[in-house]
C-alpha cells in the first residue's frame, strides 16, 4: 500500500513540476505548428514528379514528417531535461525510501502527459494546415502520441547515461531528424532497414490516418514493441542510477 | 548485522545493543576519472569515525578535503571503495545543496518526503507544524521552493532531513544562509535531538562553535583525527552573529605562502 502511495505522490510531484514550467508548455504548443508548416512548405517546393516514394502529396507528407519530428524531438528533449533537473532530487528521495521503480513511474507519467499534450497540438495543427480533411484524426493523434512516448523514453535513457543539456539535446534532435527521414519513406529506403527506426511505425500510422483515413493496425504491435524496449531500458538505467550508490 | 538497502554492499546496520548511531572504519574513496590521462583524486584513506546516540559530532577540514564525500558515504548516497560503514536505525541526510523539486511548494515538499519516509498524513502535518514553527518559515508554506531565499530554502532542506525524527542525522553545512535567530534556533533544536538520543554529525566551518560538539573530527589528507571536547579544554568563545555571516567566506586565509592557514571565522574580512 505504501508503495502505491509513494508512486502516486511521485507522479503528482512530477506532473506538478512539469505544468509549472510555462515556457516548456508554450514550446510544446508552439513548436509543432511551426515545424509542420516549415516541413510542408519546404517539401511543397519540390515538383510532384515521383522523386519521392510517397502515397500522398509531397507537401502533405512533408507536414506529417514535420509533425512526427516535432513530437518526437520535443518529447525526447523534455525526457532528457526532466532527468537532468530531477536526477539529484530523485537520488535523495531514493535514500529517503522511494524505490527506483516508483521514481521511474513518475518520470514515465510526465512523458505520457507531455506526449499527449504535444500529440493533441500536432494533430490540431495537421487538421488546420493539411489541405484535405483528415479522415482519422484520432488515429493520427495515436500515432503522434506514440512518437512522443517513444522519444520521451529515449530521452530518459539518454538523460540517465549522458546527463548534459547541450550534448543530450543535440544527440536527441539529430537522432529524431535522421530517424524521421528514414521513417518518412521519402527516399524509398528498404523497409527491412527502416522498420527498426523508432519513428517508422508511428510515422506510418499517422500517414495512413491522414492520407487514407484509416488505422494502420499492422504497425501497432511493432510500435508497442519499440515502446516496450525503451521503457525497459529506461527502468533499467534509471533504477540503477537512483538506487545504487554513486558519486552523487 | 543486516545489510542496509542504502550505501552499497559494505553498509550494515549496527547491533541493537550498541550505543553507536554510525560507525565507519577504514573507509577509502578515490574519484577515478572516466577520461584517459586524467588523474584520479584520492579523498579518503582509511578514515574512521564513530557517532554515538545522543552525541553531537563536528566534522571539519579545509575546502575539498572530502567532508561532503564522507557524509555522503555515511548516508549511503556515495559508494566507498573499501572499509565498513555500520548504521543504526533511520537516517536523516541534509546535503549541502538542497536537492528539492524547485517547482513544488513547501507544503508539497513536506508531503513528498513524508511519503518517502512512509509517514501518514497526520504525522506529516505534525512534523510540518513543528519544523516550520521552530525554524520560523511558516508563512512561506504555500510558496514554491524556487521562490524562496537561500536561507529559507536551506530551512526546508534541513526540515526534510528531520521530519521523520531519524536516529542518525547527517548535516552538511546545514546553517548556510541562516540568520542569527535561526542559527540559534538550529542549535536549540540540536540540543533537543541530543536529549532524545539522536546521533548528530555536522560538517562545519565555524571554528568558534567547537564547544557545541562532543567530539570533533578533523579531516586532513584523507584521514580523520579525533578530538574529544572536554569541559577543561581551552575553548574559543561562543560564536557571534558575525561568525555565522562570514561562514562561507572566512574559513581559511592564505598566509601568502599558499599554506592556507586556518583562520577563526570571526577574523574574516567582514569584521
Amino acid at each position: 500500500m505504501s508503495g502505491v502511495t509513494r508512486t502516486v505522490a511521485g507522479i503528482r510531484a512530477s506532473t506538478r513540476s512539469f505544468v509549472r514550467e510555462p515556457f516548456t508548455v508554450v514550446l510544446l504548443v508552439a513548436l509543432p505548428a511551426l515545424s509542420i508548416q516549415i516541413y510542408g512548405v519546404g517539401m511543397g517546393q519540390f515538383p510532384d514528379v515521383g522523386i519521392f516514394a510517397v502515397s500522398g502529396s509531397v507537401a502533405t507528407v512533408g507536414r506529417i514528417t514535420g509533425a512526427v519530428f516535432a513530437t518526437g524531438a520535443l518529447a525526447g528533449v523534455l525526457g532528457l531535461f526532466q532527468m537532468i533537473s530531477a536526477g539529484y532530487t530523485d537520488r535523495r528521495l531514493a535514500i529517503c525510501g522511494f524505490r527506483g521503480v516508483e521514481l521511474v513511474a513518475a518520470r514515465f507519467a510526465t512523458v505520457a502527459v507531455a506526449s499527449a499534450v504535444v500529440g493533441v497540438v500536432a494533430t490540431l495543427s495537421l487538421v488546420i494546415l493539411v489541405d484535405d480533411p483528415i479522415g482519422a484524426p484520432v488515429a493520427a493523434f495515436g500515432g503522434l502520441a506514440l512518437a512522443g512516448a517513444v522519444y520521451g523514453l529515449l530521452g530518459i535513457v539518454v538523460g540517465s547515461v549522458l546527463p548534459r543539456e547541450l550534448e543530450g539535446s543535440l544527440l536527441l534532435v539529430i537522432l529524431a531528424d535522421v530517424d524521421n527521414v528514414f521513417a518518412s519513406g521519402l527516399f524509398g529506403i528498404e523497409e527491412n532497414i527502416t522498420q527498426f527506426a523508432p519513428l517508422a511505425h508511428p510515422h506510418a500510422i499517422v500517414t495512413q490516418a491522414v492520407v487514407e483515413g484509416s488505422l494502420a493496425t499492422e504497425h501497432l504491435a511493432p510500435a508497442a514493441g519499440h515502446l516496450g524496449v525503451f521503457a525497459l531500458a529506461g527502468v533499467a538505467v534509471y533504477t540503477y542510477q537512483v538506487e545504487s550508490g554513486g558519486d552523487a | 548485522m543486516a545489510t542496509d538497502r542504502t550505501g552499497g554492499a559494505r553498509a550494515t546496520t549496527v547491533d541493537e545493543g550498541s550505543r553507536d548511531a554510525v560507525r565507519a572504519t577504514g573507509v577509502e574513496k578515490t574519484y577515478d576519472s572516466r577520461l584517459p590521462f586524467a588523474r584520479s583524486v584520492e579523498v579518503l584513506d582509511g578514515a574512521a569515525l564513530r557517532v554515538e546516540r545522543g552525541q553531537v559530532v563536528g566534522i571539519m577540514g579545509e575546502n575539498g578535503s572530502g567532508k561532503s564525500t564522507l557524509v555522503g558515504i555515511l548516508a549511503g548516497v556515495v559508494d566507498h571503495d573499501a572499509g565498513e560503514v555500520d548504521r543504526a536505525g533511520t537516517v536523516g541526510w541534509c546535503p549541502q545543496e538542497p536537492r528539492l523539486y524547485d517547482r513544488l511548494t513547501v507544503d508539497e515538499t513536506f508531503e513528498l518526503f513524508g511519503r518517502a519516509y512512509g509517514m501518514t498524513d497526520g504525522e506529516i502535518a505534525e512534523a510540518r507544524e513543528w519544523l516550520t514553527d521552530v525554524l520560523d518559515f511558516e508563512r512561506f508554506r504555500d510558496r514554491q521552493i524556487r521562490h524562496l531565499s537561500g536561507g529559507n530554502r536551506q530551512k526546508v532542506n534541513l526540515s526534510v532531513a528531520l521530519m521523520h525524527e531519524p536516529d542518525l542525522l547527517l548535516l552538511d553545512e546545514p546553517y548556510t544562509g541562516f540568520d542569527w535567530e535561526t542559527f540559534l534556533a538550529f542549535w536549540d533544536l540540536t540540543e533537543e535531538l541530543r536529549a532524545r538520543g539522536v546521533g548528530v554529525a555536522i560538517i562545519s566551518h565555524i571554528i568558534n562553535e567547537r564547544d557545541r560538539f562532543d567530539v570533533v573530527y578533523e579531516l586532513h589528507d584523507g584521514h580523520l583525527h579525533r578530538q574529544e571536547i572536554g569541559d577543561d579544554d581551552d575553548l574559543d568563545p561562543a560564536p557571534t552573529a558575525d561568525d555565522v555571516a562570514c561562514e562561507r567566506t572566512a574559513s581559511f586565509v592564505d598566509d601568502g605562502a599558499g599554506s592556507g592557514q586556518r583562520a577563526t571565522a570571526g577574523q574574516g574580512e567582514s569584521k
